[in-house]
């Protein structure tokens, strides 16, 4: 028990220690005595992962009560594509660098079950996420190496569907799962960046980073299935058993009692990004 | 130069960024979608038996309504002379349908669906769903779109499909 409530501390401390960073270097910034340097804009893609430790527990259930019927046993959202735009606020010495960003970004990714009858369900999984980082890093003659925290902000949909033998797919309410499954969520995250310039105003950027989701109450819900399952479909060969009886569910029940688990809105990532760098507003000492 | 107009601006975007979609979806939506045609396609054992078109069956008012909760805005139904949509079916024994309307509203944050529903069942307790899959997105008066709705048979497999193709006549569906 020490342990958790450890963890709890060194988490509240560690968002703590964050956000004042973010705060006082965005106050800082914002004031009429800081010039910025140069304002950079940038666009990147990568592929990232979307961990989901309760989206596992789900899984692992959902194949146990399937598994006569399963050819593909359902996975994890394993490894997803992302896009991010942003900009940055840079400020430099001659060897040392701060920058200050914001950006936005999109993750998609899918996890899959395939049924022996050629039909299959798909979990899409979307992230809006929007955020500020601060990052610090040497700077040498045409590359800079950065490391960086920052906390984002954004929305998640599990979009869960059908897909028939003959190629239809349906959002409607025929079959249990179907859904569109959605909560906010905010998080934190790090990253290490390596610059490579390759004109005066363009470069390239490669950015590892990690990120993992604040709280351990934030669940997905949608507003056709949150009011309960049709009674109709347990027993039937699509639920055979009442769902809350040993599986998790993907949404927390609309109405108490609240009896769990069910899959939380609570993710981590690791992710590689490779992207270009357009310096928008140059230095201007350097005029 | 100064950093403060870039930081007000980034604060804005982010603040702005992703919320009111439900808004932009609804306000997609809203209007008299006319049902051009519809598709009822019938399975038997995953194999298309048949399929009956017919055309002009008439309309659909969504409306969006200023101070109402997205969920209560009004589906005024104007179908043609003994004509009515399979997933309707379902609503027939509600409070208003009755009376020639029922209840809408499309996705939270996605475009997939649009649903319709009324209070009904005993002691008009019940809320009866219906919910279409929208195959294809519009985005504005005279676009199109097709809504589809499916049944299946007591093994799970589609027993019949409707497919609803709706144009968007009027958009604006605001009674501001």
């Amino acid at each position: 028990m020490d342990k958790v409530n450890g963890r709890k501390d060194n988490l509240k401390t560690m968002v703590k220690v964050i956000c004042s960073i973010m705060l006082v270097s965005l106050l800082l910034a914002g004031s009429s005595g800081l010039r910025a340097q140069e304002v950079h804009v940038w666009a990147s893609t990568g592929l990232s992962t979307a961990h989901n430790r309760s989206f596992a527990s789900f899984a692992k259930n959902f194949n146990r009560y399937a598994s006569a019927e399963i050819d593909k046993p359902l996975g994890g959202f394993g490894i997803g594509t992302a896009y991010n735009v942003g900009a940055s606020f840079d400020f430099h010495s001659d060897w040392f660098g701060v920058k200050l960003g914001f950006f936005a970004s999109n993750l998609g990714a899918n996890a899959k079950v395939g049924y022996q009858t050629s039909e299959s369900r798909v979990f899409e999984l979307h992230r809006h996420l929007a955020g500020f980082d601060l990052s610090y890093g040497l700077e040498f003659d045409r590359s800079a190496f950065y490391l960086g925290m920052g906390v984002q902000l954004g929305n998640t949909i599990i979009d869960s569907y059908f897909i028939y033998p003959d190629g239809t797919a349906s959002h409607g309410r025929e079959r249990p799962f179907n859904g569109i499954y959605q909560g906010l969520n905010m998080g934190r995250f790090f990253t290490a960046t390596y610059e490579q310039k390759l004109t005066d105003r363009f470069s390239l950027f490669a950015k590892l980073s990690y990120s993992g989701d604040f709280g351990k109450k934030a669940h997905l819900s949608d507003r056709n299935t949150s009011r309960g399952w049709t009674d109709g479909w347990v027993g039937s060969t699509m639920l055979p058993i009442k769902p809350a009886d040993y599986i998790a569910l993907l949404d927390k029940p609309f109405i108490p009692p609240y009896d769990g688990p069910w899959v939380m809105n609570k993710f981590s990532s690791l992710s590689l990004h490779i992207g270009i760098d357009f310096k928008l507003i140059n230095d201007p000492d350097q005029k | 130069m100064k950093t403060r107009p870039f930081i007000c601006f980034a604060f804005i975007l982010v603040l702005t960024w992703g919320c009111k979609k439900e808004n932009r979806i609804r306000h997609e939506l809203s209007g008299t979608w006319e049902i051009e045609k519809s598709e009822i396609i019938t399975y038997s054992n995953g194999e298309i038996v048949s399929t009956i078109v017919t055309e002009d069956l008439g309309t659909l008012e969504l409306t969006d309504e200023k101070g109402t909760s997205p969920e209560y805005n009004n589906c005024y139904l104007g179908f043609a002379q003994g004509y009515q949509p399979l997933g309707f079916n379902q609503l027939n024994n509600t409070q208003t349908f009755q009376t020639g309307y029922c209840h809408w509203y499309g996705d939270l944050r996605a475009r997939d669906r649009v649903t319709f529903w009324a209070q009904g069942g005993f002691a008009l307790a019940d809320q009866i769903f219906v919910i279409y899959t929208r195959v294809k997105n519009a985005n504005g008066p005279g676009r199109k779109e097709q809504w589809m709705y499916l049944q299946l048979d007591p093994s799970g497999e589609i027993a019949t499909k409707e497919v609803l193709h709706m144009k968007l006549v009027d958009g604006n569906g605001s009674l501001d």
